[in-house]
Formats: structure tokens, sequence, C-alpha cells
């Protein structure tokens, strides 16, 4: 009851903000003349699987440990769960899971006691670590190595166990840095289902990686450089928004130039197409490159037009992956820069 | 609480698996104690001088003989002349040469006696040694001479309390546990914090809701037993080997000790707190130990420094654990009269634990 009259006071703006598992405004780090992290704007919603992608260096791991209370900001203010970081993290820090880039566990303890070290730190009772960390050693496969030195285990394993004490406290936001660096890939696969399994039950992820093919798993996800973002959306907006909309490769065939030409002026006339370009010429026929709003839509008008001209037609989607996306937009970015200078 | 005691459980077992500060918390004190008992415990070595004896009459064979049989001295030479003995003294061979110069008796009844020494000032201790023996045989003679003649004199006659004797290695006691309690726990602790730093468990650990306190605290703790064993260790080596006497209760011994661990412990907690890698850690540990060992009061009394090492002494704990072990163990005090040295050396504890705590940033 008064917590509710205490909300109803609160001004608009923090409203929303409790309403974000994490809300960055104008966030900036510099390390003396070095510009890490550059105006970062973003909200995460609660239960989204969010990523943060990009090359070594694009700031990722700073604005993680900003995230998390680690690390000051320069400028700009940082909300997790409505508690400002780092002044407030003690209040947030029960309900964050967080697995650091680097192993950051005791190699010179066995993987049972770094789990029962940092349950106790969580203040969980006896038969709660007991129950708790069974579980995890059945769900991440560590039961073989209980007695087994931290510091003894291969570079997968140690991925494992930090999974598991950044769980151990069943938090509602996992915070991950490069959970899958240096993992081989079946390994990596087992770790996006269960990634997946958590967010499903409700564990709001953050996770960064420069895996462009993983980062497809994230619903929600950014593509960072030099501490900026460049694009912000699902994996399809990133894409869409790298080319400026989906890519639907076009293959005609005709022997009458002129046939070929007056389908190229109707396709460029159809609603919801935004550019056709001419790729090039294989087999006798041709292939337009052409970019819609939506792929979906447009198929099925793009094959009506091409049949009405008496053309042989074959249409695709062309299957764009981020690393394209990435790189067409660090082109962009850098064009942009060249640009300013000349 | 349970927070406390993971990290305590922690930190020992990261003490027990490591072999090097087991070797540390072991070794050390067996090693010092064993080399001071070795050094001081058994009977002292002589000292060599040259006595060049120019009077022949009685009184002058009387004065030699005394010279003679002075301890911690030993005629090594007796050339004839002045000159040859000068060559000694230069050599190196002798550290002083003690003149009886001709018609030493004849002279000493006209009252214008005086033997020459010449001493190598480049080890003032035996040269004050030295000048402190022969006066008191000088004065041995005067009085002989003075009660042949009738003349009064007057007589000094040291008694002493705490002996009848107390032994050189009885007397480095308050300095062996001293340095033993200061050097290893502070050196020991001063890495603790700045490795998790280094290693990157600094990372995980402050992402948990640990305060500052448990940390700390924890850390304490653990070293403060582990460390406890040395002065345990020591005090057997001192007894069993060496015969040292504990003239105080064993309990207030522990007590007053305790106190100085744990001062030592806080003071290589801040350092660690302070320090950026493990390197810079054990050498401010060691920085900090120096003007501990100088100005410890072990080696010259307090009272005999300069206004401003005495203001420094002051605020180092070294030189009330000295004074107060001293009072324990050789004076056989209780806890209750070295009170003031127990009182100053927990101030200075909670001053550097306090800061500790303070310092310490749960941050990268």
């Amino acid at each position: 009851m008064v917590r509710n009259l205490f909300k109803l006071l609160l001004p608009p703006w923090i409203k929303r903000a409790m309403e974000y598992v994490v809300l960055l405004k104008d966030l900036t780090k510099r390390f003396g003349s070095f510009t890490a992290v550059d105006r970062l704007n973003l909200s995460i919603d609660r239960g989204e699987l969010f990523g943060f992608l990009g090359p070594n260096g694009a700031g990722k791991t700073t604005t993680i440990r900003m995230i998390c209370g680690l690390l000051e900001p320069t400028e700009g203010e940082i909300l997790v769960f409505g508690h400002r970081m780092p002044q407030e993290r003690i209040k947030v820090l029960k309900r964050i899971g967080y697995m650091p880039q680097h192993f950051g566990l005791y190699e010179d303890l066995t993987v049972y006691e770094n789990l029962d070290f940092y349950a106790s730190l969580y203040g969980m009772s006896r038969n709660e670590k007991r129950r708790r960390i069974n579980e995890l050693l059945d769900v991440l496969l560590l039961k073989p190595y209980v007695r087994t030195p931290a510091g003894k285990l291969s570079g997968g394993t140690k991925k494992r166990l930090a999974l598991a004490v950044a769980l151990i406290h069943e938090p509602e936001l996992l915070i991950l840095d490069e959970p899958t660096a240096g993992v081989d890939p079946p390994l990596r696969r087992m770790f996006w289902k269960y990634f997946k399994e958590l967010n499903k039950a409700g564990v709001t992820i953050i996770v960064t990686t420069h895996y462009m093919d993983e980062a497809e798993n994230c619903r929600r996800l950014v593509l960072m450089s030099r501490g900026k973002i460049l694009a912000e959306g699902s994996p399809l907006e990133v894409k869409r928004r790298a080319f400026g909309g989906d890519l639907i490769s076009v293959r005609v065939r005709h022997k009458d130039k002129h046939v070929l030409m007056a389908f190229e002026e109707k396709l460029k006339q159809l609603p919801g197409i935004l550019e056709a370009s001419l790729r090039g010429l294989y087999d006798h026929g041709t292939e337009y490159l052409v970019i819609v709003e939506d792929a979906s839509e447009l198929i099925d008008d793009i094959v009506r037009i091409a049949e009405n001209a008496g053309l042989e037609v074959s249409v695709s989607q062309v299957q764009v992956s981020l690393e394209d996306a990435f790189i067409k937009l660090l082109e962009g970015e850098h064009g942009q820069v060249m640009g300013d200078s000349y | 609480m349970a927070k406390l005691w993971a990290i305590v459980i922690k930190e020992y077992r990261h003490l027990i698996r490591d072999p090097k500060t087991l070797l540390m918390i072991v070794f050390t004190p067996l090693i010092v104690t064993i080399l001071f008992g070795l050094g001081y415990g058994g009977s002292p070595g002589r000292v060599p001088i040259a006595l060049v004896l120019e009077d022949m009459s009685s009184l002058g064979y009387r004065l030699a003989l005394k010279i003679r049989n002075v301890p911690p001295f030993d005629v090594a030479y007796t050339p004839r002349t002045r000159y040859e003995a000068m060559d000694l003294i230069l050599d190196g061979e002798v550290f002083a040469v003690v003149i009886v110069p001709r018609d030493f008796e004849e002279e000493v009844m006209k009252g214008r006696g005086f033997i020459e020494v010449i001493v190598d000032e480049a080890n003032p201790l035996i040269a004050d040694l030295l000048a402190s023996a022969l006066d008191k045989i000088a004065y041995e003679i005067q009085l002989q001479v003075s009660e042949k003649a009738r003349h009064p004199v007057v007589k000094v006659i040291i008694r002493t309390v705490y002996g009848p004797t107390v032994s050189k290695m009885e007397s480095f006691m308050p300095l062996v546990l001293g340095v033993l309690l200061h050097l290893v726990p502070m050196s020991l602790i001063s890495i603790s914090i700045c490795r998790e730093r280094e290693l990157g468990t600094f990372e995980q650990l402050v992402m948990t809701p640990i305060s500052k306190w448990d940390i700390i605290v924890g850390k304490l703790i653990a070293y403060y037993t582990a460390t406890m064993s040395d002065l345990v260790l020591t005090l057997a080596i001192a007894v069993v080997l060496f015969e040292v006497r504990v003239r105080s209760s064993l309990m207030d011994l522990i007590i007053f000790s305790s106190a100085f661990l744990f001062c030592s412990l806080s003071i290589g907690m801040l350092i660690s707190v302070l320090a950026r890698n493990q390197l810079q850690a054990q050498q401010a540990s060691i920085f900090f130990f120096i003007p501990s060992l100088l100005f410890s009061g072990a080696f010259t009394p307090l009272k005999m420094l300069s206004p401003f090492a005495r203001t420094m002494a002051l605020t180092l704990p070294m030189p009330y654990f000295v004074n107060g072990i001293k009072a324990l163990m050789i004076r056989g005090f209780s806890l209750l009269d070295v009170l003031y040295d127990l009182e100053a050396i927990l101030i200075i504890a909670m001053l550097y634990f306090l800061s500790a705590i303070y310092m310490l940033k749960l941050k990268l």
C-alpha cells in the first residue's frame, strides 16, 4: 500500500525506468584520452535475450562491466532494475549473475569448493546449497569433475564451471561476457540451447560475442564498433538496416534484350521495391539483385510480373549473414568518416 | 556470519595448498630463531687487541694482567714498540692498542699517571666497550694505590635486578619475536587482495553481495590463526634448544603477541588494498619493515635516538612490542604492567585496520 503510494509520487521517467532491466543514458567511458564507450543509449526489457555484437575492442566488455557496477562511467547514467549503478549496486547484486570474460574462479579450489564458496556468499542455506549445486552439476555435465581443482580443467569445462557459478543463486538477469570464446562448436551449441531454455524460463540474458553466427540466436542485439552503436534491433532488422531492406535475387531468361529491359522498368516501378540492380549475366539469362522492404510480401508480385512478360523466372531470398551486415555497416561508417575528412 | 566463515575457509584452503606460503610460515621462524640462537646463544667470541708494555715496574705488570682478563678482549699481540702496534691496528689485525707508557709507576705516584689507548673508531661499539673496561681497571688500580696510602676512597658496587644473569639469547628474544611476528604476517597478507585482482578472481568475488568487512575480517582471521603458529614455533625452539626462560605467564605473552600480530596483519592488509600488484605489495611491506627494525629499540634504547627518529618510532608498533616483550619475558611482568604498550599497539592496529576497510573498493 505504502509502496504503491510511493510509486505514484515518482516522476514518470523513473517509473518507466523501473520496467526496464537495464537502461543506459549517454553512457560514456574514457580511459585517458581513449574513448572506450561513446554516448551509448540503450534499454533492455525484462525477458530479453540481448546481444552485444562487435569485434574485439568495440567496447562490449567495458559496457558490460559498467552495467555490473564494476567500472564507474565517465559520463552518463546506468539504471539496473531501476537502481543507479554503481552507487546502488549492493541492492541489485543478488539479482544478477555474472560470467566474466576471463576465468575468475579459484584455481586451487575444486569444482565443488568453488560452487560451495559462491553459494555461501549468496547466503544460501546448507540444504539449498546442496540441492542447487547438484542441479547445476547435472545440467552442465560437471559431475565427473567435482573433486578436480579448477585450474586443472580444460577450457570448455572451465567455461561450464564459470556459468554454473553465475547461475548458483538463480539470478533474474544473467550477464555473460564472451561465454563461448575458445569453446568448441558442440559445446557452443549446448550453451546456446541452455541460454534459450533459461530465457524461456524468464531469465533476462545479456550476452556479448564476436561470433556473428551465434548472435542470430539473440532476440535483439546491438552492433558495436569503436564504442558506438552501429545498428540496433532483431537480427532481421539489423540486416535490413544494413542493406536498406531484404535482399531478393531475381533470375530471368529471355533471348530478346528489349523484353528484359521492359521487365526491369516494371520491376523498378513495383511498390515496395527500394532498389533493383543488375547483378550479372549467366546462362543466357540475367540476375537482378532487388532490395525490398519485406521479402515475403513481394516475391509473389515479382513472379507475376515476370510471367506476364513471358519470362522464365526464379526468385529467391538471399540469406544474408549478420557478418555481411556488419561488414556493410562498417564500410558505411568508414565511408562516412572518409567523407568527413575530405 | 556465514559469508565471513566461507571466506575464512577459502583462505585456509589457499594457505594449505600453496607450498610457498606454508614454507614461509614454518621455515622462517625456524631458521631465524636457530640463527640467532647459534649466533648469540653460545659463548661469545673475543676481540683481538694489542698491548704495549713500556714500563717494567710491578704496577705495570699488574695492570697488564688485569687487561688480559677483561672478558670480550683478547690480547693477541704484545709488540715492543708503539710503532709496531700502530701497524697492527692499521692492518686491521687488532681493534685497539693499549699502551702502558715508560715510567708508569713513578708517574702514578707523582699523581700524573696515564695509560694510552688507540682505538679503531670504525668500530664505535668496541671503542666504547674498551674505554669502559679500561676505566674500570684504572679505577681499581687507583683504589688499590689510594687504600695503601690510606687516602679516603669511594667504592661503586653494582648489583643487578632480573638477574643473576640474562643470557644473550634471552635479551635478543624480543627482537627475534618482533621480526618474525612483523615481517612474516605482513608480507604474507600483503599479497592476498592484490593477488585476487591480478588473477581476475576479484571480478567474480565483488559481483556477490559481500561486504568489505567480510572480505577483510575473513582474511585477517585466517592469516591470524595461521601466523599464530609462528609465535608458538619460535618460543618452542628458543625454550627447547637455547634454554630461554619465559619469566611471565604464557597466557600474557600470547595475548600481548596477538595484539601485535593483529597490528602487523592490518598493516599488510592496507598495503594489499593499495598495491597494484603482488611485487609492489612485497616491496612495500619490506620498505615498511626496515624503519620498524632500525627503530625497534632493540639495538639502541629509544631514548638515545634523535628526536625526529624517536617521534617516528612512536608511530610504529614494533618499539612498543619490543618494550612490552622485554618486560614480560625478561622482567617477568604481567600484562597489567604493559597496558600502555598494549594500548598503543591496538590503537595503531585499529588505525590501519579501519583505513584498509575504508580504502578497499569493490570495483575493478
